[in-house]
């Protein structure tokens, strides 16, 4: 039964272009897949010769018994228990076959999902960070569940499904014709009228199905919005509009809900009525026929048989094409993922940074030189940026919320690729080293810290895999978390989840710190941050910030006036672009936007 | 299940209704089998006739008969026949009969059935191997007749059948035309039967769905009223999107149990139990079913085993993917950064191995089911085939017969894997019941008082008295002791680090939740003895985030009251939200999205400032509302709100994180672990408390605190 909440089929913008792909992936399986559809036939014709069988049984009764009356030897139970050892034995046999087609499908079913799904996870890191401003992470992990899912329950079942009811239908149709063509031909008047009206009813259905998926939405969203502003519904006594709202959306939901549930609910007796109807006449004729003595018995059983075999692969068809275009649906969007252009690839010849213990050998220069760059390259944000960092100096990035200022540390550790300009790390433009080397020259700490599930341990040696334990605990002590640490019942060792309620924001970021310090890059990327932690909490992170910074080239970017008025550059930012740089003292001097801003922390 | 039956107690009649058209529905079906066993048997069989007694038979043929009958039979039988003359004309299964000789016809059947039989049986067999029969030769020819019709006995009464077809065509009888009417009857009544069955079927799920479909709505529409009247602490023990499932899902599982209640779990039984009457009229081979049951059973239970708890694995598994690559999305900054790819990569294919093996267990055992099933079916048939070939050998059935039992045997079959399909699936859907319900019998714990007292018109003070609180269900309380006093044009601000209950303290105000001991007083009156809606008219509540609607930008600042366009007009003024409408191109009829995701954080924050100043208010109260705001905007808004409580003389009730914002309040609460620590003005506190203190330093330099301070 589908739920009220099925909605109307989806369809892939290109269903020939993504099949041939789905096609190409399923090459691994060629082999598996030819052995279960020759397995899957001759199952199937098996299974068609059955009822003919059992027809052929129940003449041999008929027959058999009447000749008794007559004085004859009665029923041949020799030749009807041949037939019932036979049909044991077809239907044994393509249990059998049916059990072993499955065993494939599934195999090939969980390793295209096993397949795809990593695929797509190892795509992730190769696709440019560009490609993930435009989609939000629900919609990635949908791709790789949802979609992923759909592609594998569908392959091999709906593909097998059809086929079966191909090969049913033809060779149901061929048993059928050797019975009798007069009644086939009335079956074959009746049949396609059973496919049209379903077709008709699905139709109409359609219609509130996206009616019930629409008022299904607004109603929830309506409720999803009064329940997460209730604060606001409730001190505004607001609740009498909500319900009124309410009231009206649920009304054309109900009506939407009661139509598309009906039509779907009402398919089956329709089609059973006409399966019936089919049943009935075929009884009619097929008794004239035996009484004019052209039919037997076991023939009108078997037709009869029949008949209600063929209607069903007909209507499921139907259905069945439906879920094959919600799979290809499913299919596109993750191709989509994985035919993405990836990030451009590292140079071939890069330069050696390391000297032979592996250890990075650099000094921590830092060059931007005619900057240009926008997120979408319609709209440059920074327009033309030089600048020259000598190593051990402060770089502090400043402005109002949403100036961009993350973007310039993007662009240094090469996350997104420059629209025009140049950046240096010592001299050499960073696109001259491979990734890997580069980003190991920068060490980050970032405002929304990102821990994984796993043991402190892990996830501070996360910045260096080789780092002993002793490393870790010097790290930790660098970063004021060591005793913190230690005050939790399992130490190093306490797993970090989701739920782990033990350890607080402020702590989280001392921990990502402790990364940094264990790693010891020349470069530094700080984000200070600035609110949801407790004073103490904060004081820890300055300090080891502080420490952090020290010798090294770094670029902070600075909600505390303290942080500012003691770095070495300072980058205002606004609307993404660099309108300011400087240090405190000229910056004041100049009185512009960096002037305003500081003296609005302070002005009542 | 209860809440169920409440909700379908109005239906009651309905639902009568639906089980009588059930019934309706069951019998009509399984009618049809027992006609085609008519047709099969009686129609191509036996030729249309149905008398186990002749009811026309001629002078000649009786004659015959009595031979094989003593004289007080023959008397007997005789009796219950009268001779009707050559020519006349008589009705035989609607057909008009002229007769060609003296035919005697049935008047009334006093058990001559029994005396008959014989002698029929022994017509038939003569006949048949041309024994001639005359009164001369009649003990040899008895025995004759004995000798071949020994291990018939149970076949008397078919062959009787086709022998009473022979007397009725030598009475004149198109036995052709007979056996067609016959069949086309039967056939009518079929086509009739089953129109009915599809009446029957479309009205009974008309109105199933229409009192599922109802009774959804219904619970849909309550649900909301009571979490609408909810207050933030029945709100804390259920979460928010625990909320909009109830309110949605659940509802949605709701219904479709209702529909399959209405129709499946009412028709399988019925089903059933009326196919299992059927067959047990066949008892010699019923028992055939009960070992196709029998073996379901088995393979359900082995599933239930074997595979079901590996459900819950297979759904940790999936939970664990999706944290596992919400993660991976999440740090993929950091772990570029750090070029740790490759880890997080294995990270996420243990995941996928592990899932991936499972799950090919499961759907390898759920493979076994299909097969299974299968292959009890089609051997049942053959089954039936064989044991009931039996049963026809001694007339116990019939053809016909048998091929109906296959078709109830299948119709049991497949309601016993239908109830137990709902045994599945039953306890599933009353797990959303059971949530619904706990929304619907939730008790409210904020209540209107029974004799609620009224406030004056003017603005009074505001005063916390030892006020405590804990949230429901927590063990320690959040605020302790906790007393001001706010006066009429007085601005009173809290400041403390996070989990310092600063958020806590003004949602008590409105009543959102209520104290735990102490009590809050405004104008002289507990405000739990004051009516909640005009507690909440005479309070304007900014919140923490700013919260937007569906809408536009105008019904969100007028949201549901009577403001007028220059009322609307001052706040937008105020809270410095003109440039946000210069940007649209509706101006203030910019529409609104879901969520109010077309407008920034920040401008978010400043429209719900102006829901808040759209009309005059006694208190306002800013719930760390000012924190998205830049500095600048930040202070322009605070300029103007200063105005505009001097004119009205309101109370301001403000939460903040920074001491720029707060810097010039009449009153500052310092706030640490949910006591106070500190009150007085900025640089009392500068001077006197260390939490003040700490928090100032962590946000202005030394050289600018007393840069501030001067």
């Amino acid at each position: 039964m589908p739920g009220p909440n099925r909605k109307p089929v989806e369809k892939p913008k290109n269903f020939k272009g993504t099949i041939k792909q789905l096609i190409a992936y399923s090459k691994p399986y060629y082999g598996r897949i030819i052995l279960s559809l020759v397995l899957m036939i001759i199952s199937t014709c098996m299974c068609i010769y059955g009822p003919k069988l059992i027809g052929n049984a129940t003449t041999l009764l008929a027959t058999g018994i009447v000749n008794k009356y007559k004085g004859g030897t009665g029923i041949d139970f020799d030749a009807l228990g041949k037939i019932v050892l036979i049909l044991i034995g077809i239907y044994v046999v393509s249990a059998i076959i049916d059990f072993f087609v499955n065993f494939i499908h599934v195999g090939i079913a969980t390793d295209v999902t096993y397949r795809l799904r990593k695929d797509i996870s190892e795509k992730i890191n190769k696709l440019p960070l560009k490609y993930f401003d435009s989609k939000t992470h629900g919609e990635i992990l949908s791709r790789i569940t949802n979609d992923v899912d759909n592609i594998a329950n569908n392959l091999t079942s709906t593909v097998s499904q059809v086929l079966n009811s191909m090969i049913n239908i033809v060779g149901v149709l061929a048993m059928m014709l050797i019975l009798s063509w007069k009644l086939t031909l009335i079956a074959l008047l009746i049949i396609p009228l059973s496919g049209i009206l379903a077709a008709l009813i699905v139709k109409k259905s359609q219609k509130y199905f996206s009616a019930n998926s629409k008022y299904l939405g607004e109603v929830n969203g309506h409720v999803e919005e009064m329940y997460s502003g209730h604060l606001i519904v409730k001190a505004y006594n607001y609740e009498d509009d909500a319900i009124e709202k309410f009231d009206d959306l649920n009304g054309k939901l109900l009506d939407a809900s009661f139509k598309s549930q009906f039509y779907s609910a009402i398919m089956h007796p329709i089609t059973g009525f006409l399966g019936n109807l089919t049943y009935v006449i075929v009884c009619l004729v097929g008794g004239f026929e035996a009484i004019n003595g052209r039919m037997n018995i076991g023939d009108i059983q078997a037709f009869i048989t029949y008949v209600r075999r063929l209607n069903q692969p007909i209507t499921s068809i139907a259905q069945l094409l439906n879920t094959i275009q919600s799979m290809a649906a499913a299919a596109e969007r993750v191709f989509e993922v994985l035919n993405e252009t990836e990030e451009e690839p590292d140079i071939l010849t890069p330069i050696n940074v390391r000297n032979e213990n592996g250890e990075l050998q650099i000094k921590g220069n830092v060059t931007f030189e005619n900057v240009k760059f926008g997120y979408d390259p319609n709209k440059i944000i920074i327009h033309d940026f030089s600048m020259y960092v000598e190593p051990g100096k402060n770089v502090a990035i400043v402005g109002p919320t949403g100036a961009g200022k993350t973007t310039l540390v993007k662009l240094l550790m090469r996350f997104y690729e420059l629209n025009g300009g140049t950046i240096y790390v010592d001299f050499h433009n960073i696109k001259e080293y491979t990734r890997h080397d580069l980003r190991e020259m920068f060490g980050m700490v970032l405002q929304d810290t990102w821990l994984f599930e796993g043991t402190i341990k892990e996830n501070i040696r996360f910045s260096k895999p080789d780092a002993t334990d002793e490393e870790i605990v010097e790290a930790c002590k660098m970063a004021h978390v060591d005793h913190f640490i230690r005050t939790l019942e399992k130490g190093y060792d306490t797993v970090i989840s989701e739920e782990s309620s033990g350890i607080s924001q402020g702590q989280k970021q001392l921990l990502t710190i402790a990364r940094a310090f264990l790693a010891d890059p020349k470069i530094l990327i700080l984000d200070e941050a600035t609110s949801s932690v407790d004073t103490r909490t904060e004081q820890l992170i300055q300090d080891s910030m502080e420490k952090l910074r020290k010798g090294r080239t770094a670029f902070t970017i600075a909600h505390r006036l303290s942080t500012i008025k003691n770095a070495d550059i300072i980058l205002v930012l606004n609307e993404g672009d660099i309108v300011e740089v400087g240090d405190h003292t000229s910056l004041m001097e100049k009185n512009g936007f960096y002037a305003k801003l500081y003296n609005s922390q302070f002005e009542g | 299940m209860k809440l169920i039956f409440k909700y379908l107690k109005p239906y009651i009649i309905l639902v009568l209704a639906i089980i009588g058209l059930t019934y309706a529905q069951v019998q009509t079906e399984l009618a049809l089998p027992d006609y085609m066993s008519n047709i099969v048997t009686n129609g191509i069989q036996y030729g249309g006739v149905t008398s186990e007694v002749p009811e026309l038979i001629t002078e000649k043929d009786m004659n015959t008969l009595t031979v094989f009958m003593s004289e007080s039979e023959t008397e007997k039988v005789l009796s219950n026949y009268v001779l009707l003359n050559k020519n006349e004309t008589v009705t035989l299964d609607k057909q008009n009969i002229i007769l060609k000789e003296n035919t005697y016809s049935l008047i009334n059947d006093e058990e001559i059935g029994n005396i008959l039989l014989k002698p029929i049986v022994y017509i038939y067999t003569a006949n048949q191997q041309n024994i001639e029969v005359n009164n001369v030769n009649i003990d040899q020819v008895k025995q004759e007749l004995d000798n071949s019709l020994i291990g018939l006995e149970d076949n008397y009464e078919s062959m009787a059948k086709l022998q009473i077809k022979e007397f009725y065509i030598n009475v004149g009888l198109d036995a052709a035309k007979v056996q067609t009417n016959y069949i086309i009857k039967t056939g009518l009544i079929m086509l009739g039967i089953s129109l009915l069955s599809v009446v029957v079927t479309i009205t009974s799920t008309y109105l199933a769905t229409k009192i599922a479909s109802n009774i959804a709505a219904k619970m849909r529409k309550d649900i909301f009223e009571k979490v609408q009247s909810f207050s933030s602490s029945e709100f804390s023990t259920f979460s928010t999107s625990s909320l909009i499932t109830r309110s949605g899902n659940d509802i949605t599982k709701v219904q479709q149990l209702i529909q399959m209640m209405l129709r499946m779990m009412l028709m399988s039984p019925l089903m059933g139990i009326t196919a299992v009457v059927k067959v047990m009229r066949y008892p010699s081979i019923s028992w055939i079913l009960l070992v196709a049951i029998g073996v379901i059973i088995g393979g359900m239970i082995f599933l239930l085993i074997v595979a079901v708890p590996k459900f819950e694995i297979i759904q940790r598994l999936v939970d664990k993917i999706n944290s596992v690559t919400r993660e991976f999305l999440d740090g993929m900054l950091v772990i570029r950064a750090f070029s740790n790819e490759k880890h997080e990569e294995k990270r996420f294919d243990d995941v996928n191995a592990e899932q991936t093996r499972i799950d090919r267990f499961i759907s390898r055992c759920l493979g076994v089911a299909m097969p299974i099933m299968t292959i009890v079916m089609n051997l049942l048939t053959v089954f039936i085939v064989w044991f009931s070939a039996k049963a026809i050998d001694i007339d116990a059935m019939t053809i016909g017969d048998m091929m109906a039992f296959t078709q109830y045997a299948m119709h049991v079959v497949m309601s016993f894997m239908f109830v137990s399909v709902t045994f599945f699936m039953v306890p599933r859907s009353l797990v959303s019941v059971r949530r619904i319900k706990e929304v619907l019998d939730t008790k409210l714990t904020i209540l209107d008082p029974d004799n609620p007292e009224t406030l004056p018109e003017d603005n009074g003070d505001l005063c916390f008295d030892n006020v405590c609180f804990k949230y429901p269900g927590a063990a320690e309380n959040v605020l302790e002791n906790i007393s001001f006093t706010a006066k009429p044009g007085e601005t009173v601000a809290f400041i403390g680090s996070t989990g310092s209950g600063k958020s806590t303290i003004v949602k008590l105000i409105p009543r959102l939740f209520d104290v735990t001991e102490g009590k809050i007083t405004y104008c002289g009156k507990d405000i739990r003895n004051i009516k909640q809606l005009d507690l909440h008219d005479r309070i304007g509540f900014a919140s923490q985030k700013g919260i937007l609607f569906t809408g536009t930008i105008k019904s969100n600042i007028v949201f549901g009251r009577d403001v007028s366009d220059d009322e609307l007009n001052e706040a937008i003024r105020i809270s410095q939200s003109q440039n946000i409408l210069e940007d649209k191109i509706d101006g203030i009829n910019e529409k609104i999205t879901q969520g109010g995701t077309n407008v920034s954080g920040g401008q978010k924050q400043r429209l719900s400032i102006a829901r808040t100043l759209a009309k005059n208010r006694s208190i306002y109260i800013f719930d760390d509302s000012f924190s998205a705001l830049d500095y600048e905007t930040d202070k322009k808004l605070r300029n103007e709100l200063n105005k505009l409580i001097e004119k009205t003389k309101s109370t301001v009730i403000i939460v903040a994180q920074r001491i720029s914002t707060i810097k010039n309040a009449d009153k500052i609460i310092v706030l640490d672990n949910g006591k106070i620590v500190g009150m007085g003005k900025h640089n009392d506190l500068l001077d006197s408390c260390k939490v003040y203190q700490e928090i100032a330093k962590s946000q202005l330099s030394e050289e600018e605190l007393n840069y501030a301070r001067a």
